[in-house]
């Protein structure tokens, strides 16, 4: 045996030796080659979610004005900061802009504009805004020949017929609801009468898979309001043209089903009119885990009206609608309410809360929390807001 | 100054005193008008209390016009089918319209104080709207008629 063969035999030995001393065991060692290099560790998969928002930031800012910031994207909600007026202020809609923008953990930004309906006290600021910003408009047809007829390209503005996705990100996306308008006591809407109304589904999809989701919606009613089916009769080039369109039920469970969802999270509906009626429907059909009004101070209170720089000039009480109070707590579902114009939530995968919004309120002189400067009025529309049959 | 001040025609003369009364009050409506649901009168009428279809009562020769609106945008009854609703002690009496364009007509309908009103519109694709009056106003246009 020469030397190399000599080193050979005694390093296969000494390692056999030390695997049984390792080992403990007194096995046959099977081979004496060496151990094979353990292979690397397979690399991680990409988190498919790894870019995606974490929450969403929502404000609130007067009647049904939102804006949701979700991740780097912008959504405005009808944003009319002024309520009185036929045309556009273009210096409110400015101020209204630099507020959002913001800066810092405040800072927003405006990607996306919606418009529930054509209202004074919803849609005058729209071509402003539509101007300003430079986004996209989705918004009932009628709204678009006004935006058109402002000098707003055409091209900027999509009229809403329902059912559309508005996908802001692969992990965000917008339902446009056909949905009904106010409706009082022994009053009945299918759609004939009044403005096309839309609603928005949210839903957005967070780091650890927990899917966001919110309605927002004008007030409306129950009963056959809900379930009837939507009628609207459109005239172009002098031809009347009548559609009907699925009730405003069938069309949020079209939604909610598309969307791949099983319920919403948060509903942020009325309360104008008659939110019991529809909530003893809504609630249950589509799972509604958190209940929000926002459609307040639109209305003068006490020869108040709407003025962002006032503060709200009426508070929401859930005891203006003690059917609903009463409805919510049997249903075990919560009311949550802004305080004062531009109150801020934080909503993520363990849920919704407030967030400070201090720079934004003192632009208008609002306060840090709570309500003012102003005085505040009682509901100009309590003991009016729920009928004997609802 | 609005013509409605007197049922029809020129506005009555008004002394200076009750001249800047008159506008310190019309200033005050002013400020709200665009308020959702609290739309001021825009023919010397009463308007409904509240809801999301607006309608303004006027005197008229031949009865009691209601002017339609949606939001202060006037709203074409065309096809639709009216009715006046008026609770007179204890009794109720149903007349039904006449729509004429935005404008509904109520044919020898006269109000007394205290009747208590509402208006019901069928329009003519289906949707029901109701209007009512508060007895305040509707004895303020009660009086009106009453004077004239």
């Amino acid at each position: 045996m020469n030397t190399r063969l000599k080193l050979l035999a005694l390093a296969t030995a000494t390692a056999a030796m030390g695997l049984q001393g390792c080992g403990g065991s007194n096995a046959p060692i099977a081979a004496a080659t060496p151990a094979p290099a353990p292979a690397p560790a397979p690399a991680p998969a990409p988190n498919p979610l790894a870019a995606a928002p974490a929450n969403v930031l929502m404000t609130w800012f007067g009647i049904t004005n939102w804006h949701y910031q979700i991740g780097d994207k912008g959504v405005l909600l009808d944003g009319e900061v002024v309520n009185s007026g036929s045309t556009a202020n273009p210096a409110a809609v400015t101020k209204a802009f630099n507020a959002l923008k913001g800066t810092g953990t405040e800072a927003r930004s405006i990607d996306v504009v919606l418009l529930g309906h054509v209202h004074p006290d919803h849609s005058v600021q729209l071509p402003e805004w539509a101007k300003q910003t430079g986004k996209t408009v989705y918004a009932p047809p009628a709204a678009c020949t006004s935006l058109v007829a402002a000098g707003v390209p055409a091209s900027q503005c999509v009229g809403l017929k329902g059912g559309e996705v508005i996908k802001l990100n692969d992990f965000a996306s917008v339902r446009a609801v056909r949905w009904v308008h106010s409706v009082d006591c022994d009053e009945f809407s299918n759609g004939t009468g009044g403005p096309e109304t839309f609603g928005f589904l949210f839903n957005v999809t967070t780091p650890t898979g927990k899917v966001l989701s919110w309605y927002v919606s004008d007030s409306g009613a129950g009963g056959p309001d809900l379930t009837a089916p939507r009628v609207v009769t459109t005239t172009a080039n002098g031809v009347r043209t009548t559609t009907t369109y699925g009730s405003p039920l069938a069309n949020l469970k079209a939604a909610v089903k598309d969307a791949g969802l099983t319920g919403i999270d948060m509903w942020q509906g009325g309360p104008e009119s008659r939110m019991v009626y529809q909530a003893r429907t809504i609630v249950p059909e589509v799972q509604v885990k958190t209940f929000m009004p926002h459609h307040l101070n639109s209305r003068a209170a006490g020869g108040q009206p709407f003025n962002l720089t006032y503060g709200m000039h009426y508070p929401y009480s859930v005891d203006d609608q003690p059917k609903l109070k009463e409805f919510m707590a049997t249903v075990d579902v919560p009311q949550i309410f802004p305080t004062n114009y531009f109150d801020a939530w934080v909503y993520d995968k363990d849920g919704i809360r407030t967030t400070p919004n201090t720079a934004m309120k003192a632009v208008y002189g609002l306060p840090a929390t709570g309500a003012g400067p102003g005085v505040q009025f009682p509901n100009p529309r309590a003991g009016a807001l729920e009928c004997v049959p609802d | 100054m609005r013509a409605g001040l007197t049922p029809r025609g020129k506005p009555a003369a008004l002394r200076p005193a009750a001249r800047r009364v008159l506008a310190a009050a019309l200033a005050l409506v002013s400020v709200g008008v665009c308020a959702h649901g609290d739309w001021p009168p825009r023919f010397g009428g009463v308007m409904n209390d509240g809801g999301e279809t607006s309608f303004e009562l006027v005197r008229a020769a031949s009865g009691i016009v209601a002017h339609v609106s949606d939001h202060g945008e006037p709203l074409d009854v065309t096809g639709s089918a009216p009715e006046l609703q008026i609770r007179r002690g204890g009794r109720k009496v149903v007349v039904d319209g006449r729509p004429r364009g935005t404008a509904i007509v109520f044919p020898g309908v006269r109000l007394m104080v205290g009747d208590e009103v509402a208006l019901k519109l069928v329009t003519a694709g289906g949707s029901i709207a109701f209007g009512r009056f508060t007895p305040p106003a509707v004895t303020t246009l009660a009086s009106r008629s009453i004077r004239k």
